[in-house]
């Protein structure tokens, strides 16, 4: 084979040989991959790169009556550190001022802490090791201009892990009422309207881009997405603010256990306000830590008197002008005192007095002759009032009411007179609040609500209706009777320390002594349940106090009721009158000097714009900071302010602009 | 041990294969003919990869932007929730004590004037 000659046969035959040989044995290949190993590589592929993936639906909003953001889906960012990827000469360039500058963002740690924690990873070339969780965005952004995190990740190995939490804007305000909606736990709002939240995820076929980047493989949806609906409460963010801060005050002042305050619109039964607070076991900073407005059922005390009175009346076994008694300020029955908290009692006054005063010796002895053989009567006509019967409200966990009843096992003779004065009963302050917002509304009960309306992407869905509970608890008669004396306790009876002549109240205090057999754990609750303007009632309220501390003060009418007058006198200056059209000489000042005012101001804020535009400084001398702010913003500057007050000097660097007020 | 091969058909085989190796084949009037077509596909499937490459750079273009929006959002909710705390009665009334302000004890007039909507 010296001479090889490619034309020759022999060698064209080897080849052809060959090539025949490698093409049966692809052919062959190919057939055993894609018939014998086929099935199942494709169904490995599709697992890996093509997978029908989740569209997550996004989780609607809640929102104020007044259209603040009350709780919203926030993206927080967990950082982990790829250790592995750092060159030793950044880290050890870095690390000392990086450790300081952490000690300072996340202070769970101090600067040596940091220091030993980074080096440690470092060495052990950890690649996902934990800096921190729950980041915000810009607390995430200050971590990452640190020396050794600035840059791109491939340099300083720092991932973000993005996440989304719920957060409510106002912070502590009305936390539980919004509540949460956790797998482990529920609560208030979030939990009860969870459903209309959360939307529905969807599904699509996807594809794999490596990494984690997803192409759709189809234009269509196997299943639609559907975000979640908004929630628009009932709450008014101002209201509830006002309301928060009345009853931390107080709650501060006098040391007490917890409190909750309602606020509620007497025609709708909407809840405006709804404020509860707790002590932190083993600190002195108070948060909202339970719904007690719904859950927590006490015994009412004297804020019951009121029904009592009324039972009496609607039966006509009492009238308020009856004279009774009340001196020694005791009356024993079966061997136990009732007493006054007047020493004494107050001598021979009206029933109608006695609701005024409090006393709980002339209620009993009014109304305990009448109903002694007749227990039934009284209890029956507490049904009538409503008063047995759960409110309703749109959060989970609401008590039940507690009436006892003739027949049961701890039904004794004393029950029914210690009922006419707030013992023996169980409700709670919402239960209460309901009751006196039928008062307070001609008689006719409505039901409490904190669901406003369900709104889709900006269109109402779906909105509350109020709902009548009882159309009429008692005659209209002896309802004014009752509106009157609630009035009278403000202006001379318990509550007269709250009487002011800017806003009519009415309602009436409650004292209540907690766990009375039980000289351990013996305390007090204040309450105070009423409404506002009294002459023509807009709103009701009730303020429970749970145990103060008795040596600053625990009497409902020091304790309670001026978280009440607080509460009215922010709502009430929230409230614009409406006074008659202006006439004559005013009016036509006021118009002229209105309309002046408008036209110079329209004329200078042209100019600016001129000067603004033609790239001149434009003189803000006397204008409102807030309008120099929105004029020079809109234009891309950054403003800083010094001082209060109006423009006095302005001046520019670039595109900040400082102006000096005063 | 002398194969028996016809010496023709040999030869004939060696001829198809040098032809095809050749690529003679390619000018053939058949392929000639369809040749149009034969480009329009090509085009097609070249629409077809360069569409499927917009597609993917438009998967991650979006995926950069969703993580620039969330950023965008997480940053105007938290400046939105100062200032809403920041707008509060309450804290306006802690800063305005300074000032020696305090809540007003009547509630706003609104004064209509004739002619006003």
């Amino acid at each position: 084979m010296s001479d090889f000659d490619p034309r020759s046969t022999r060698w064209l035959a080897g080849l052809v040989l060959f090539i025949s040989l490698l093409t049966f044995s692809i052919l062959g290949r190919l057939y055993y991959v894609s018939f014998k190993l086929g099935p199942d590589l494709v169904a490995a592929a599709r697992e890996k790169v093509i997978q029908e993936r989740q569209v997550p639906a996004s989780r609607g909003n809640i929102y104020s009556s007044d259209g603040q953001l009350l709780a919203t889906s926030m993206p927080v960012y967990e950082l982990r550190w790829d250790a592995a990827v750092v060159d030793a000469e950044r880290m050890n360039a870095h690390i000392a001022e990086t450790a300081k500058a952490l000690a300072h963002l996340l202070p769970e740690r101090t600067a040596s802490e940091w220091g030993s924690y980074l080096r440690q990873q470092f060495n052990g070339k950890r690649r996902y090791a934990l800096i921190a969780k729950n980041l915000s965005y810009s607390h995430y952004r200050k971590v990452a201009q640190t020396p050794l995190f600035a840059g791109s990740k491939f340099k300083t190995g720092l991932i973000a892990e993005e996440r989304f939490t719920r957060l409510m804007p106002l912070g502590g305000l009305a936390e539980r009422t919004i509540g949460y909606q956790r797998p482990d736990a529920t609560a208030g709002l979030e939990a009860s309207f969870h459903e209309t939240l959360r939307g529905h995820d969807g599904r699509r076929w996807m594809q794999n881009l490596g990494g984690n980047q997803w192409k759709p493989m189809e234009s269509s949806y196997t299943r639609d997405p559907q975000n979640g609906q908004d929630i628009i409460t009932t709450l008014d963010a101002r209201m509830q603010d006002a309301a928060h801060r009345a009853l931390l005050y107080t709650l501060k002042k006098y040391g007490a256990d917890h409190g909750c305050v309602v606020l509620m619109e007497v025609k709708t039964g909407k809840i405006r306000a709804m404020a509860n607070l707790g002590k932190v076991p083993g600190d002195s900073a108070y948060t909202e830590l339970r719904n007690y407005a719904v859950w927590e059922k006490t015994e009412p005390g004297s804020t019951f008197k009121v029904a009592s009175v009324l039972i009496g009346l609607e039966d006509g076994t009492v009238d308020t002008s009856d004279i009774i008694d009340t001196s020694p300020g005791v009356y024993t029955i079966y061997g136990r005192n009732v007493n006054d908290s007047h020493r004494g009692g107050y001598g021979r006054i009206s029933l109608g007095r006695s609701l005024e005063l409090s006393s709980n010796t002339g209620i009993v002895k009014a109304l305990y002759p009448k109903y002694a053989k007749n227990p039934e009567a009284f209890i029956d006509r507490m049904y009538q009032l409503g008063l047995a019967d759960r409110s309703g409200i749109q959060i989970k966990g609401e008590s039940m009411p507690h009436i006892p009843k003739p027949g049961d096992k701890d039904w004794y003779g004393t029950t029914l007179p210690w009922m006419f004065f707030g013992y023996g009963v169980l409700s709670t302050p919402l239960q209460t609040l309901t009751f006196y917002n039928a008062i307070a509304n001609d008689g006719t009960m409505v039901a409490p609500s904190l669901w406003e309306a369900t709104r889709d992407r900006g269109i109402v869905t779906d909105a509350y209706e109020t709902r009548v509970l009882h159309p009429a608890i008692a005659s209209k008669e002896n309802i004014v009777q009752i509106q009157d004396l609630l009035e009278k306790i403000v202006i001379r009876g318990t509550a007269k320390n709250i009487y002011t002549d800017s806003l009519s109240m009415a309602g009436k205090t409650g004292t209540c002594q907690l766990n009375y057999w039980d000289p351990e754990s013996r305390g007090y609750q204040a309450s105070f349940a009423g409404y506002f303007p009294a002459d023509n009632p807009m709103y009701s309220c009730i303020v429970v106090i749970n145990r103060p501390v008795i040596s600053v003060g625990y009497y409902a009418n020091i304790v309670a009721a001026p978280v009440f007058r607080d509460l009215a006198m922010a709502v009430y200056r929230m409230t614009p009158q409406t006074s008659a059209p202006a006439t004559g000489y005013w009016a036509e000042g006021i118009q002229k000097s209105h309309s002046q005012s408008q036209k110079t101001m329209t004329q200078r804020r042209q100019t600016a714009i001129q000067a603004l535009e033609a790239g001149r400084m434009p003189d803000l001398t006397g204008w409102a900071a807030a309008d120099a702010i929105a004029l020079l913003e809109e234009h891309g500057f950054r403003i800083r302010l010094h001082g209060h007050g109006r423009v006095q000097r302005a001046t520019r660097q670039d595109k900040t602009i400082e102006l000096h007020l005063g | 041990m002398s194969v028996r091969v016809s010496k023709k058909r040999l030869q004939q085989s060696g001829r198809a294969a040098r032809e095809i190796l050749r690529g003679s084949f390619i000018g053939h009037p058949v392929i000639i003919r369809n040749l149009p077509f034969a480009l329009y596909v090509t085009g097609l499937s070249l629409i077809a990869i360069w569409g499927a490459h917009r597609a993917e750079s438009r998967v991650k273009e979006i995926s950069k932007k969703v993580v620039h929006l969330n950023e965008l959002e997480s940053e105007y909710l938290e400046a939105k929730s100062n200032l809403m705390k920041m707008g509060t009665e309450s804290s306006v009334r802690q800063r305005s004590q300074a000032l020696g302000l305090v809540p007003s004890h009547r509630a706003p007039e609104r004064i209509e004037l004739p002619g006003d909507e």
